[in-house]
């Protein structure tokens, strides 16, 4: 049977193509296409116009927005095939990493027929909006992240992964100045952070014991992952934030902010512990770090119970992804 | 990679890929990575002789005539590019005689 919903997305924008991969791989719903060039008149747009044209797939979905998706749209205004885009970002994501004109640009555009929102309150806000709109949530297997066993001595090794469009969003000034705060013998993992000067610099100054594994593949990313002892991401705006779900997965307790619904689901005394509500506070969350790397059992536990909830939520959030997408297919 | 013992193999075309020419480029779509792959001039011409489905050899030979090259750098051209494609698994050898 041919895929009825096609997905695309510029290969700048690596959390779409990322999240466009795993839609397509736990869901079995969609093919993903990276768009590799950025020429809008080039050889690229006009193979996959061709073969768009061919396969005849009800719906093609966009992940974020722009020039490029335009251009598409337009040398297949002649199809029947409908256009909807996935917004992944929250209303302060966009806010803050200045992707208002494209949000704009997107919704005003007249063959963008869906508009799927990765943050269920973004979603609620548009609901009354002229286009289809509807929470779609980012999909993950977390069969794919199984729980590691925990590391028993050593050094404690926290991580601070994130990729460079995110930095503005992920706290991690507060976050640096709360490591700085430990006593405690303790190695931050990065994933390119030294890359930016500002922050290479603030590492230095604030003397920390850090290790820059750069960009990782999928490979040793999950190698790495079962290293980790505790993950950061005391982020100040997250749709989902899939590197915190990831962590979890495997039973790695994450210190996060309220704005994280990757760990929305943890229970009262577990949220207490893992959730820092004054994330604009470094000693609250050196607090709440002391704590963790105090007491591993009591750590190893709470990282259980969060995974198993976390696994709780990830089949809720793929039941809706794929009503959600099998009810625009079959409207398309 | 082709040897010379496959001067006779015939390739047959990996029916998942995607393959277009476009402004006088080859693109393909390879099923794995979902990326495109460009070829050049000398690779686009490797190609029409696939798809008429001539032997290695006798690609070997247009090959040299249409670029008028010594036989040597021919079949070697060749044997990379079909090695490269076997590799990415877009051709594989459909018979060896």
């Amino acid at each position: 049977m041919a895929t009825e919903i096609v997905t695309f997305a510029a290969s700048g924008f690596l959390g779409p193509n990322r999240t466009l991969r795993n839609l397509e791989r736990c869901l079995d719903m969609t093919r993903h296409f990276q768009l590799v060039s950025n020429d809008v008149h080039g050889r690229e747009l006009v193979f996959y116009a061709q073969m768009m044209r061919d396969q005849r797939p009800r719906l093609i979905l966009f992940g974020g927005w722009c020039n490029l998706y335009a251009a598409m749209i337009a040398k297949l205004r002649a199809s029947k095939i409908r256009f909807g885009v996935w917004w992944l970002s929250t209303g302060g994501q966009t806010d803050m990493s200045a992707e208002v004109d494209r949000f704009n640009a997107a919704l005003s555009h007249d063959r963008i027929r869906y508009f799927a929102f990765a943050h269920e309150p973004f979603a609620d806000a548009l609901s009354g909006h002229r286009k289809t709109v509807a929470y779609l949530p980012v999909p993950m297997d977390p069969m794919e992240f199984q729980p590691r066993p925990e590391r028993q001595s050593g050094p404690t090794i926290l991580s601070l992964f994130c990729s460079p469009h995110e930095y503005r969003r992920k706290n991690i000034l507060n976050t640096l100045l709360a490591v700085s705060r430990l006593e405690d013998d303790c190695i931050l993992y990065v994933n390119g952070l030294t890359k930016a000067t500002c922050y290479r610099r603030l590492l230095n100054t604030l003397k920390l014991r850090f290790r820059d594994l750069g960009w990782m593949s999928d490979v040793v990313y999950r190698r790495v992952l079962t290293t980790i002892d505790i993950g950061l991401q005391i982020s100040f705006t997250e749709s989902f934030n899939q590197v915190a779900a990831e962590h979890l997965a495997k039973s790695i307790p994450v210190l996060a902010s309220p704005l994280v619904p990757a760990l929305a689901a943890l229970s009262g005394q577990d949220r207490r512990r893992l959730i820092v509500d004054s994330f604009e506070d470094p000693s609250a969350i050196a607090n709440r770090l002391r704590w963790l790397i105090h007491h591993p059992a009591e750590r190893h536990q709470i990282a259980s119970r969060a995974s198993q909830r976390l696994r709780d939520l990830t089949q809720r959030n793929m039941s809706t992804a794929r009503r959600v997408l099998k009810a625009w297919a079959e409207a398309a | 990679m082709a040897t010379k013992k496959t001067v006779g193999s015939i390739y047959e075309i990996n029916p998942d890929i995607a393959c277009r020419e476009i402004r006088g480029q080859l693109l393909f779509l390879c099923p794995e990575d979902r990326r495109l792959y460009t070829t050049n001039n000398t690779g686009r011409f490797v190609w029409r002789q696939l798809l008429r489905r001539s032997p290695a050899g006798k690609i070997i030979a247009f090959f040299q005539k249409e670029f008028s090259l010594p036989e040597e750098e021919a079949a070697r051209d060749v044997r990379k590019f079909l090695g490269e494609l076997e590799r990415r698994q877009i051709i594989r050898k459909a018979n060896s005689l």
